[in-house]
């Protein structure tokens, strides 16, 4: 007995340390960026790989005042930020309408949805390109905010759906009944209730519009380029500055990352589901 | 007698419907006018960099010129994109299982370990492509860990490699989705059934293969054919990691769709290209809908 509960611990620790093990084997190329970022120019292309060295800030310093990072993040979140917002005012009272009435066509229009968002960007782009420059909208925030839609709107729908579905019809009933109208009974009901998973949603979309990168990458130029596309800057034809390209990459990745750990619980729960679901 | 069409009546009546065309509406016009678009341009010899109303109306010559052998490196690109998704699709497949499984076994904690294994679906796919394309160079990061454990260097900037380290990048940015559904279906799974079968002393191996396995089925279905969708369309991770090269080792239908429209500025041929990964794209989402509507009539 004491044997078998000994061998079971030991196997408890051999899971553990494997999984510690993988973890630390699949998000190395990831640490080793971060470290690179702050490597010299020499120090980037050492072979073997040098660990240790003394640290240098040329890389973000070039990154942050010489190429005016700030114009990039500003236009990032003047794309982000009303994107999210427009996506959640159109698609909660629709996944709303789906969670709880009946009308034709309910699933059928449920996986239109899911179709149109299949589209592939780099299909629509010369389309894209053409309504852009004609309706004088090339390099405008504006013109990114709409377009993302496409993909953040049925995704948000397939997602809050079966948030809502989550919530009890009962406790609505209840408002109706007590004089509540339908739209009073969504603000004051279903939205609080299913807060939280719609807060990861929102943070999601976030995350979506910060890091696009094939329809900014040729709907902008100068005015409206956004931070993800701003690292291909750094290949020109005769060298590539990687040192600048790391510290840059560590700047804009860390944001989405910290994003999705803050949401850990419901990022899983929300893609998983949405997977599940579709 | 009430209108028919009065206001009132139409929102007492209809309001459910009401609230979901908005969203259904702009969806449908991103997606369907850019199309009618598309097809309007594929039959005109439109220059990137001038205006559409200058073209020259040209017929059916664009499809001749793609699909006949004027450009010889469609075929190419075909099989390119068929080995890619293959690569990656099932790359990913068998590591996010792997993990999923493993993360499964653990008592506790697996979901903490599940949020931090999925950190590269988070980053920009620009910044990991060019992250990997250094890590791939004769001097890189690969080759030092295959120099130490095989003695082995690999020239990964070749025709015979490239697309194999452009597929082991995307696997690490890709496998996490499967790491993310495997994971909560397998946690998912019922405690009785695999208690029953211990219980009936089945080993570990057989409860993974005969009974957890079998259950998760039509969630591999569909998530493989989520992944194989993707895999055909995305841009960024191929075009950013080598931009198709050497020469068009890495050149899949996406990057070629660049290289055609945006770098030889041929956007009536482009929109051919385009056209036919939608096409592609729709046959593939035709049989996930198909999946889905399956396992949804299952489970209700």
């Amino acid at each position: 007995m004491k044997i078998n509960f000994l061998s079971r611990r030991f196997k408890v620790l051999i899971l553990y340390s494997t999984a510690f093990l993988a973890l630390f084997i699949w998000l190395l190329p990831y640490f080793f960026m971060i470290m690179s970022a702050f490597k010299s120019r020499l120090q980037v292309y050492a072979y073997p790989p040098v660990w240790i060295f003394e640290p240098t800030m040329e890389n973000f310093e070039q990154v942050i005042f010489g190429e005016n990072l700030f114009f990039y993040l500003r236009n990032t979140l003047l794309i982000a930020i009303p994107n999210t917002i427009l996506t959640l005012v159109i698609s909660l009272p629709a996944a709303y309408s789906f969670a709880r009435f009946r009308f034709v066509h309910k699933e059928n229009l449920f996986i239109l949805l899911l179709f149109l968002q299949l589209v592939p960007g780099i299909s629509v782009i010369i389309a894209y390109y053409y309504i852009a420059t004609n309706l004088g909208l090339f390099d405008t925030h504006i013109l990114l905010i709409i377009l993302y839609l496409l993909w953040n709107i049925p995704f948000t729908i397939w997602i809050v759906r079966g948030f809502f579905e989550g919530i009890p019809v009962e406790l609505e009933e209840a408002a109706l009944i007590d004089g509540c109208t339908r739209l009073s009974a969504l603000l004051r009901i279903v939205l609080p209730l299913s807060a939280p998973g719609v807060g990861a949603v929102a943070l999601l979309l976030f995350i979506f519009s910060w890091n696009e990168f094939t329809l900014p990458y040729f709907l902008t130029a100068l005015f409206a380029r956004p931070l993800s596309t701003t690292v291909v800057f750094y290949m020109s034809h005769t060298e590539i500055f990687w040192g600048r390209i790391f510290a840059l990459g560590s700047i804009s990745t860390l944001p989405p990352i910290a994003l999705a750990l803050i949401i850990r619980r419901y990022f899983i729960r929300t893609l998983a589901f949405g997977a599940l679901k579709g | 007698m009430k209108n028919f069409f009065s206001y009132q009546h139409i929102m007492r009546k209809h309001y459910p419907i009401l609230l979901v065309i908005p969203a259904i509406a702009i969806v449908l016009i991103l997606v369907v006018y850019p199309l009618l678009l598309s097809i309007q341009i594929s039959f005109y010899r439109w220059t990137y960099g001038t205006r559409l109303s200058q073209a020259e109306y040209i017929g059916l010559a664009n499809y001749y010129w793609v699909f006949f052998g004027g450009d010889y490196l469609y075929y190419t690109s075909l099989q390119l994109t068929l080995l890619y998704v293959l690569f990656q699709v099932a790359g990913s497949f068998i590591v996010g299982l792997l993990i999923a499984i493993l993360l499964d076994k653990l008592p506790r904690g697996g979901s903490v370990f599940t949020s931090f294994f999925i950190i590269p679906m988070v980053i920009m796919p620009a910044v990991a492509g060019l992250m990997w394309r250094l890590y791939f160079t004769y001097d890189g990061f690969v080759n030092y860990f295959l120099e130490s454990i095989f003695k082995i260097r690999i020239n990964w900037f070749t025709t015979d490699y490239a697309l194999i380290a452009v597929s082991i990048a995307s696997i690490w940015v890709t496998a996490p989705f499967f790491i993310l559904v495997f994971y909560a279906a397998l946690t998912s799974i019922p405690n009785h059934l695999i208690e029953a079968a211990r219980i009936d002393g089945a080993s570990e191996w057989t409860i993974l293969t005969k009974i957890k396995l079998p259950l998760l089925k039509s969630i591999i279905y569909i998530t493989l054919i989520i992944r194989i969708i993707e895999a055909i369309r995305s841009f960024d991770l191929p075009y950013v990691t080598f931009g198709g090269g050497p020469g068009s080792a890495t050149e899949v239908l996406a990057v070629h769709i660049n290289r055609i429209a945006f770098q030889f500025r041929q956007l009536g041929a482009g929109s051919v290209l385009s056209l036919f990964l939608i096409l592609l794209v729709t046959l593939l989402c035709f049989l996930l809908i198909k999946k889905l509507k399956e396992s949804w009539g299952s489970s209700s």
